[in-house]
């Protein structure tokens, strides 16, 4: 193993900016983008020309996105690339700028997710030439299905014990400016119109389009440019784990995060219980309870009880997705992951307004996406 | 049919046609083995809504663990009334397509046993 280059030369999220998710607009992508990234210069207190290289975490705009936008701020000619991974895509741009940071390389780094849908999410695990049994019919809502149906059957967890992360997370993005879901809704309403299995509507992510943007800075780089070090969150560990072959017992989405989390909290010196705020990947309600659970925030199959009891609401032990999560912000691809960096560190500053989790101090954003890959990042405010 | 791997001894289910994923193998080094075609229903999900005009939903689709220890995914074929997790399972196959030459293609799927 390598060194831990985030310890040796911390880094710092020091702007933030989103554009709000949405369903499909004629908006174009590079509007999305520069909308974001104009906030997070703004937030920052940065011009443009002080950013010394871009990730642009995209999963289904296509070739060169990244320069075609970003020169509209100004053509510097920076280092700038595009990130692919899966639904970790923004994740990853996350994790790309800040080692590049933590290398010493730049002291500003952009980390940009942005994307639109196109009809359909091109997937190449579906063109490795690898059959198998169940053919087209296990997309993702109904791989979750099978899972909740496997979490209910194991825990005695009822349906609507399930679909209670979805009323917590409803909730929670009709408080978020930045959501594609801002409707508050009743247990009733969500456990209607049935998808797969328990999963209902309300309990899977809609996919839409935004942007959001993080900008993360070496101590040097504050210094040199002037900024305020008090709404500086600094990023402690960035894992990223892609899946292995693991024996029966955890499936794979939660043996896959156990490996990150571990990889993450020994990165950064904390445990799951110094975390004040959370946001997971409940791309699907069930997913929350069985991260949350694969995170060490609670035994397997109590998630569902923590949830019910208000300890994962905003005010509770740990604020889980206060954002409104994959559920009612979205998950528009590409920003997801930036916008759950974003949303840990709006937190971790206390300028979360409404749905400010009280006192938080150390936070952690959780991506999975399909192949199967998971990236974690835990941030604290110094 | 699975596949065993003679190098380390995986076995696994589907055929890969590339290597071993344990141990990274060729296939020369894999050789298919018969599985047991019958199991128990480990989850269980009735599928609502699907993108594909075929199997028209609603459709039952089951998490399956086999006789042989190998998990699998497939379509619940038959009275899925009484599916249940628990349930035992066998393989049948089903009329699925035709071929350009007319050959029969047949879809693999599970009858809950009674």
């Amino acid at each position: 193993m390598g060194r831990n280059i985030l310890a040796d030369r911390p880094v710092y999220v020091v702007g933030i900016g989103l554009h709000r998710y949405q369903h499909k607009t004629d908006t174009t992508y590079v509007q999305l983008g520069l909308t974001a990234v104009r906030e997070a210069l703004a937030d920052a207190g940065m011009a443009w020309t002080d950013v010394e290289t871009a990730y642009t975490g995209t999963a289904l705009l296509g070739m060169g996105a990244s320069r075609i936008m970003l020169s509209r701020l100004g053509a510097t000619g920076i280092p700038m690339a595009q990130v692919e991974n899966a639904s970790a895509s923004g994740s990853t741009a996350v994790a790309q700028a800040a080692l590049d940071v933590a290398s010493g390389r730049t002291d500003v780094a952009l980390a940009l997710g942005v994307d639109k849908p196109r009809g359909g999410l091109p997937m190449a695990p579906n063109e490795a030439g690898i059959k198998n049994l169940e053919g087209g019919t296990i997309v993702p809502f109904t791989h979750f299905a099978l899972l909740a149906s496997e979490y209910m059957d194991q825990h005695g967890v009822s349906a609507e014990q399930v679909a209670g992360v979805a009323l917590k997370n409803h909730r929670n993005g009709s408080r978020n400016p930045f959501a594609q879901r801002q409707k508050e809704r009743t247990m009733e309403e969500i456990m209607a119109d049935p998808i797969s299995g328990s999963m209902s509507r309300l309990q899977c992510c809609p996919v839409g389009e935004g942007a959001s943007a993080v900008i993360i800075a070496s101590g040097d780089g504050i210094d040199r440019l002037g900024l305020d070090r008090d709404r500086a969150i600094r990023i402690l560990a960035s894992a990223t784990r892609t899946e292995g072959l693991y024996g029966p017992g955890l499936g794979i989405d939660a043996a896959l995060t156990v490996e990150a989390a571990q990889d993450a909290f020994d990165q950064a010196g904390v445990e799951p219980a110094d975390m004040d705020v959370l946001e997971v990947h409940d791309a699907f309600s069930i997913e929350e309870l069985l991260y949350t659970e694969a995170l060490g925030f609670c035994e397997p199959g109590q998630a569902a009880s923590f949830v019910e009891s208000g300890e994962f609401d905003i005010g509770g032990r740990c604020a889980v997705s206060p954002s409104g999560g994959l559920l009612a912000m979205g998950h528009p691809i590409g920003p997801t992951g930036t916008g759950q960096v974003a949303e840990v560190a709006r937190q971790l500053r206390g300028e979360a307004g409404e749905r400010q989790q009280p006192d938080a101090r150390t936070g952690l954003a959780h991506m999975v996406g399909v192949g199967a890959v998971c990236v974690v990042h835990v941030l604290q405010k110094p | 049919m699975g596949q065993e791997c003679q190098a380390c001894g995986r076995r696994a289910f589907p055929l890969d046609p590339y290597a071993c994923e344990a141990c990274g193998a060729g296939t020369d080094r894999l050789t298919q083995v018969e599985l047991n075609a019958t199991g128990h229903i480990h989850a269980v999900a009735t599928v609502h809504r699907h993108h594909h005009p075929r199997p028209v939903p609603p459709f039952t689709v089951a998490t399956i663990v086999l006789d042989d220890g190998i998990t699998v995914k497939g379509v619940l074929e038959g009275d899925v009334s009484d599916a249940k997790v628990g349930s035992r399972v066998q393989a049948v196959t089903v009329p699925w397509d035709t071929d350009e030459d007319g050959t029969e293609v047949v879809d693999l799927r599970f009858e809950v046993v009674r």
